[in-house]
């Protein structure tokens, strides 16, 4: 039979290592997160890729926080652990939406290198992976660049039919045009994006996008694409399996629909575990603990994004 | 016939500082900006109080600029013209939206000192005025008591009717939702803004906002209402006319109608007058000029927002 994989990641990571490098705990499993995945690891096998913000947003107010201040004290523990925990680029911070849609190459590289520097620094080389899933998913050309020129292996993309935007701010959730026009790229255009979260359908996609419906099809198998131009491979990860979408009852549902696939990706996003978020779920854990144990019992082998370009070469090179 | 006053504000105030920073030009008003606002109080009396973000907002990149980066190389100049050129309070950065509706008295407090730390050590004291238009308006009574605690005078405010948030987003803008819910205090409610705006019809008020109509009508009076709570006194600063909202044409007709007001309000925002913003407003120059030629002419006298307080 056919080997099965699956990757899990989190995005907008950043609280946790706040909570770290505050609290001083013994131990990183001693972090209420941390612990948590560490849990769904040594009971079911799962490996994390965390997507990191440099650092915290003013939108929660005055109190920042950012990477260059998390110690190099925990290093040894997140080293030992760093076959089944990882950390990534993502986003300078939470906010604007799509931070990278029309963003230069040399504000990518220098965000990218912020960041994997302080990885480096706190957690050891093994711990940073280079499987990319971009805050917001677009990039520009140049953004892309940066991250190939940074060592990046593979990025998600957005697939769907691109439309040029017609000049009407209403056609886009309120502040996203300003978003598509700053500093505008070629590249930058409109597509219709497949997610439970209505309000963002109407959305904008940049270089990492691929105009092509059918390659739809291969979301749930091991197939990527490679782009010459950039050198970086694109794949469409997650395929709307994003955990603060589904309460757990959901999610196993929607997991059962999944248990042939060759590839499952699952997202979440970290704010929604912190009781002191507007949006905190309760079922935050558990809901990880779901995805462990019925991977795990459907035969599933957990992997990160980047050791796709490992397992098997693209389908195809083009966009 | 009574005195007539107006006023005349530019929000989001930071990347003339920066150039100023880091052009070093031989005067302050060598800076187009600067220089602009000083031809247009050389020639029609204009006052300028200028709304000030404490940094750059990484919306526009990773080129980050605060105030505590401006170069106090231009004091004396800012000194000099403090009789018609002040700045105050506005907000951190451009982003978020509504950065102070659910706003804790700390971080309030924390910001202002910070703003008015940097304008004190690069523009002198007589530079800070203590009247505010907060970013995007709402504050929440607990910011409303920072800034009271603070000096300041005046605070402009909202105006409608309030209606509670039943849980939808949808009703708001995107993203705006998420705004109330940060941190929500009891003030925080909906109400529906006037403005040619029509996007952000649907708005979010805090404590700064009064439920009386007939509080509009201030608007075109010197008179205000004082907060017994927080002994702020709180007045419309702008009532609709926003030049960048306007064509030239669209201005010289709207503030032709204003004309016999006791007291007129007119607000602006620093982006549109920078080519490579994207909405970047090539008219910009010539309706400061206008605006000041047309109050100049019809006799009014400018003011600063916080010289209306008794």
């Amino acid at each position: 039979m056919e080997k099965k994989y699956y990757f899990y990641f989190i995005d907008d990571v950043i609280w946790a290592l706040r909570a770290l490098t505050r609290e001083k705990p013994k131990s990183i499993f001693d972090v209420p997160l941390f612990n948590v995945l560490k849990t769904a690891h040594d009971k079911y096998g799962v490996k994390t890729q965390l997507n990191l913000f440099y650092r915290t947003d003013y939108y929660y107010g005055m109190d920042e926080f950012t990477l260059s201040e998390v110690p190099d004290t925990y290093k040894e523990e997140f080293s030992a652990a760093s076959d089944w925990l990882k950390f990534s680029f993502h986003s300078k911070q939470e906010f604007p939406d799509y931070p990278h849609v029309n963003a230069t190459y040399e504000d990518t590289k220098k965000l990218f290198e912020m960041t994997v520097n302080e990885v480096r620094r706190f957690a050891g080389d093994n711990s940073f992976t280079y499987g990319i899933v971009p805050h917001w998913l677009p990039v520009s050309k140049e953004g892309c660049r940066a991250i190939h020129d940074c060592g990046g292996k593979i990025m998600s993309a957005t697939i769907g039919t691109r439309v040029p935007y017609s000049g009407d701010p209403a056609t886009l959730p309120y502040g996203h045009a300003q978003r598509l026009l700053n500093n505008r790229q070629p590249e930058t255009m409109l597509f219709t994006r497949d997610t439970k979260d209505l309000a963002i359908a109407k959305s904008i996609c940049g270089y990492n996008h691929i105009d092509d419906i059918t390659f739809d099809n291969n979301v749930r198998t091991l197939k990527y694409i490679k782009d010459p131009d950039t050198g970086m491979c694109f794949k469409r990860t997650c395929d709307g399996l994003v955990l603060n979408l589904f309460t757990n009852e959901e999610l196993k549902a929607e997991l059962a629909t999944r248990l042939d696939d060759q590839l499952v990706s699952v997202g979440n996003h970290e704010q929604y575990f912190y009781p002191d978020y507007f949006y905190y779920q309760p079922e935050y854990a558990e809901k990880i603990y779901t995805v462990g144990k019925m991977m795990s019992e459907s035969g599933h082998e957990p992997i990160f994004l980047e050791q796709l370009v490992e397992l098997q070469k693209p389908e195809r090179e083009g966009l | 016939m009574g005195k007539k006053y107006y006023h005349f504000y530019t929000d989001d105030v930071i990347w003339a500082f920066r150039d100023v920073t880091r052009q070093m030009p031989n005067s302050l008003f060598d800076n187009p900006y600067f220089g602009m606002l000083k031809k247009a109080h050389d020639e029609y009396g204009l006052k300028s109080q200028l709304n000030v973000f404490y940094n750059t907002d990484y919306f526009y990149g990773l080129d980050e600029f605060s105030l505590a980066d401006m170069t106090d190389a231009y004091k004396e100049e800012f000194k000099a013209a403090s009789g018609w050129l002040k700045f105050a309070f506005h907000a951190k950065q451009e982003f978020p939206d509504y950065p102070h509706v659910n706003a804790s008295y700390e971080d309030t407090d924390k910001l202002f000192k910070m703003v008015k730390n940097e304008i004190c050590r690069f523009a002198g004291e007589e530079c800070m005025a203590y009247s505010v238009m907060p970013h995007w308006r709402p504050m929440s009574y607990n910011a409303c008591r920072a800034l009271a605690d603070n000096g300041v005078k005046i605070i402009t405010a909202s105006v409608g009717t309030r209606t509670e948030y039943k849980g939808d987003p949808s009703v708001l803008p995107y993203g705006h939702a998420a705004r109330l819910l940060q941190n929500r205090q009891p003030e925080t409610m909906l109400f529906t803004r006037d403005t040619r705006n029509t996007a952000i019809s649907s708005s979010i008020c805090s404590y700064n906002h009064v439920e009386d109509m007939d509080f509009l009508k201030l608007a075109k009076t010197m008179d205000y209402i004082t907060d017994e709570k927080t002994g702020l006194k709180f007045k419309e600063a702008c009532n609709g006319i926003c030049i960048n909202r306007f064509t030239l044409a669209e201005l010289k007709e709207a503030l032709s109608e204003r004309l016999e007001d006791e007291f007129v309000g007119l607000a602006n925002h620093e982006q549109y007058f920078y080519k490579d913003y994207y909405a970047y407003d090539p008219e910009y120059e010539q309706k400061v000029y206008l605006l000041a030629k047309m109050m100049f002419d019809a006799g009014f006298e400018c003011i600063f927002f916080e010289d209306v307080v008794k």
